[in-house]
């Protein structure tokens, strides 16, 4: 780069300012045929107006018109340049200008590879092409702004030939189709709106859980659902090539399940991935039907997962039909090691079954009912479906088909499993995941309910989810165990890794310690509950 | 050797000799010996595409100005563009041309109405000022960038030429805002025998006053003078006057506005601008 300074001038103002004891001082460097892009010269002054002692600076191209309007600024009218010369100005201390003078040196006759070196210059990424301009071979955005922004930043980043995860929720399914086709036309993945949860190429992203790599795909249109599959797979050996998650519309049928099937060709052509997994909840039946019949055609064992949905036994197909969330990812180990199917059926342990028989003789006649409070939509969806095959017809925020609406969503009644991080709960106030209190009071609550005979709740694990997730729930614990003669059962299950910031086997211990009868997956704990409430007679 | 996957409509097909006139991480701008195509310039995908631009994926070189620099010898024999200093080799004869904007027959003023309110929605979403208070309209952008406009653009459309070379950036901001003016009014040139006068006495100023700005700045306004302008910005023109698609309009507001540090924002402010003075008034 030929840079030559032309003029280097200490100017000082004509008359020395004296303010309080500090000399103002002016000075500038013109750069001679010195080209910058728009967004390095609005990096440098950026950088330049945050130096301590700088008053003001100025960045910009030596036309007549700046240098006239710097005069006005209070620049002085001495600079000197042409207009394809790149001013730097400053004006403010003695030492903080020559600081920034000789910064902005730095940065403009840097070589390429000493710009991400021992410099401190990092300026703030306020868009998409500001960070391609620093890591040009980004391929992901990662979106999580107001619903009535996200869909025009996801067409921003996918005009900019990126991969879009919306974590963003409150996006309409006219947007969301609009930025799935867009997406369709550019070969590029939208995971979302609403995408809390991905793991790709191994990193966590949003809630998700540190889980080993591996020969699993995973594709979800449910955010818990994903994280209780991934656990799975880890927990029973296996490993996780990568896992999308499509947002919770995807499969509605004015969307057409365009990202789960992006995600399933793209796992199907991944030579990292042997086996997939798909999971959602109920789908529109033409989507499902499209999904199947491409899974059908994929030359990869695909295991497939629609809650409330599950059909039989593997097909000639390729395609396997999973009972549960946990099911799914047991099955897909399976066919990964060639082994014998998983069964579905809930098993009893002889020390659970000992343990139920006694909680069973602490209740009285009255407590009859589940209380089911969860933090994960999908396990609070999962738990409603078992229930009901136990015959339990329950209440809840989100009821499943043939299950009722709460008349007061604060209020339990009879059976009721609610999911408390749905919107009714979460309006100005963090999710459970992240701020588990308003579980814990619930449970408080509902323990407090001669009805109440069992307490089923969920426990997630993992980035972004709460780093403390023990610390009040004790307390709870503790509180309800002073409070009540007869306690009612409390059943758990923790959605997490051995890997995990938290810690799940700490957690487990530590639950299993206050009374709490810790379940394998969540389907486990739903059934371990029913089973209960369905001794009761 | 790289492959150029566009081309613009005014690049060299023949043979040059030229040096480079500037270099940028994904950009190397060329002056030739042509007298009809004096510039040429090489761009990354992620950058606009141009009349007189190949697009190239550089992908594997990394950081430009880290292999070329200013003055380096280039030239072009059959379709082989090449920098021998920098043994960078691009073969343009397979590119493809980018499409352009159909011209312009019929104007519908409730439509054009609707599109322009769009339009400013999504450039006041994207601009918030340095204190943090959202812009609120095109005027407002206008202000906070400092350019002068004439109350009525008809009556004194020279005045918009006080604005060249001012502002930040490579391309200042004035330069882009006279750009987004001089684009609306090249689009509606043959049918609003108003706009085609304007534009003549804009053109007129402008050409006397291109010493005024950078070389990069000038070369973009010596095109808008011939009226060729880059593809976001021609066909953001087109459809905020012809289209019934509001996402068409969306996109193609994020595909300007994606342009430079605000270069994209300014030249949308020129475009609202002559709308309003033009069409709306």
């Amino acid at each position: 780069m030929q840079v030559s300074c032309t003029a280097l001038l200490n100017y000082y103002l004509a008359n020395k300012l004296k303010l309080t004891g500090i000399y103002m001082v002016i000075k500038y460097k013109a750069f001679e045929n010195l080209y910058q892009d728009s967004v390095s010269l609005m990096q440098i002054s950026a950088r330049l107006n945050k130096i301590v002692g700088v008053d003001e600076a100025s960045v910009v191209m030596g036309t007549e018109a700046n240098l006239s309007r710097m005069a006005d600024a209070g620049f002085g009218d001495n600079i000197v340049a042409k207009p394809n010369d790149l001013v730097i100005a400053v004006k403010g201390e003695e030492e903080a200008c020559n600081t920034a003078i000789e910064q902005a040196q730095q940065a403009l006759t840097a070589k390429p590879d000493e710009g991400s070196g021992g410099a401190s210059f990092s300026p703030p990424l306020t868009s998409f092409a500001l960070g391609l301009e620093q890591h040009a071979d980004a391929n992901l955005a990662l979106i999580s702004v107001p619903g009535e922004y996200a869909a025009a930043e996801a067409i921003k980043a996918l005009n900019l030939g990126l991969n879009v995860m919306m974590f963003s929720d409150n996006v309409s399914l006219a947007d969301e189709l609009q930025i799935k086709q867009l997406a369709q036309k550019k070969a590029l993945m939208v995971m979302g709106p609403d995408c809390g949860t991905a793991i790709i190429n191994g990193i966590p992203l949003g809630f998700a859980n540190v889980v080993r790599r591996g020969a699993i795909g995973v594709v979800a249109a449910s955010g818990t659902g994903l994280q209780e599959a991934t656990c799975r797979i880890h927990q029973l050996g296996g490993g996780v090539s990568q896992a999308m998650g499509t947002g919770g519309h995807d499969l509605h049928q004015d969307i057409g399940g365009i990202s789960m099937l992006q995600g399933l060709l793209a796992l199907a052509e991944d030579d990292a991935t042997k086996v997939i997994v798909l999971i959602s909840k109920p789908p529109a039946a033409a989507i499902a039907e499209r999904i199947l019949a491409t899974a059908a055609q994929v030359d990869k064992p695909v295991v497939v997962h629609f809650l409330g949905q599950a059909d039989s036994q593997a097909t000639a197909t390729g395609v396997y039909f999973a009972h549960s969330l946990a099911h799914s990812a047991e099955v897909a180990v399976a066919v990964l090691r060639n082994q014998a199917l998983p069964n579905a059926q809930f098993i009893l342990s002889a020390q659970v079954q000992e343990q139920v028989t006694t909680l069973k003789t602490q209740l009285t006649p009255t407590q009859r009912y589940i209380r089911g409070v969860f933090a994960g939509g999908t396990f609070c969806f999962e738990a409603q479906i078992i229930a009901s095959q136990y015959g339990l017809s329950a209440f809840s925020n989100t009821p499943i088909q043939g299950n009722h609406c709460l008349e007061d969503v604060w209020t339990s009644q009879q059976h009721t499993i609610v999911d408390l991080g749905d919107d009714d709960f979460t309006q100005g106030r963090p999710h459970p995941m992240i701020d588990p209190s308003l579980r814990n009071q619930r449970m408080l609550q509902d323990a407090r309910d001669a009805s109440t005979a069992v307490i089923l709740f969920d426990v997630v694990l993992g980035y972004g989810a709460s780093e403390e997730p023990l610390a009040e729930l004790l307390d709870t614990l503790d509180q309800i165990r002073n409070e009540q003669v007869s306690m009612p059962a409390l059943i758990a299950h923790v959605c997490g890794t051995d890997l995990d910031p938290q810690a799940r086997d700490v957690i487990r211990q530590a639950l299993e310690d206050a009374g709490v009868i810790i379940a394998d997956s969540n389907a486990d704990a739903a059934h371990l509950a029913a089973y209960f409430v369905s001794q009761l007679g | 050797m790289m492959i150029a996957l566009t081309k613009g409509y005014l690049c060299p097909s023949q043979p040059f000799n030229g040096k480079v006139h500037s270099v940028f991480r994904r950009a190397i701008n060329i002056t030739t010996d042509l007298t009809s195509e004096p510039w040429v310039s090489l761009l990354g995908q992620a950058l606009p595409a141009t009349p007189t631009a190949f697009q190239c994926d550089f992908g594997a070189h990394g950081d430009l100005t880290a292999l070329v620099k200013a003055g380096d010898v280039v030239f072009m024999r059959g379709g082989v563009i090449r920098l021998p200093a920098a043994a960078l080799v691009v073969n343009t004869s397979a590119a493809k041309d980018w499409p352009q904007t159909e011209p312009i027959m019929l104007l519908n003023q409730a439509l054009i109405q609707r599109n322009f309110g769009l339009a400013e929605a999504g450039l006041s979403q994207h601009c918030v000022a340095p204190q943090q208070q959202r812009i609120r309209s095109a005027h407002e952008y206008i202000q906070h960038l400092g350019l002068t406009t004439p109350m009525c653009l008809a009556s004194a459309p020279e005045w918009l030429t006080n604005n060249i070379g001012y502002g930040k950036g490579l391309t200042p901001s004035g330069d882009d805002f006279l750009l987004g003016v001089l684009a609306v009014l090249s689009s509606v040139y043959e049918i609003y025998p108003k706009a085609a006068d304007i534009f003549q006495r804009i053109a007129l100023q402008v050409q006397q006053q291109l010493g005024k700005t950078t070389d990069i700045s000038a070369h973009y306004l010596s095109l808008a003078l011939s009226r060729h302008f880059s593809q976001p910005v021609q066909w953001l023109v087109y459809y905020l006057l012809t289209t019934q698609d509001e996402s068409t309009i969306a996109i193609a507001m994020a595909k300007n506005l994606s342009i430079g540090a605000s270069s994209g924002a300014d030249t949308i402010a020129g475009i609202l601008y002559c709308i309003t003075q033009l069409l709306l008034s």
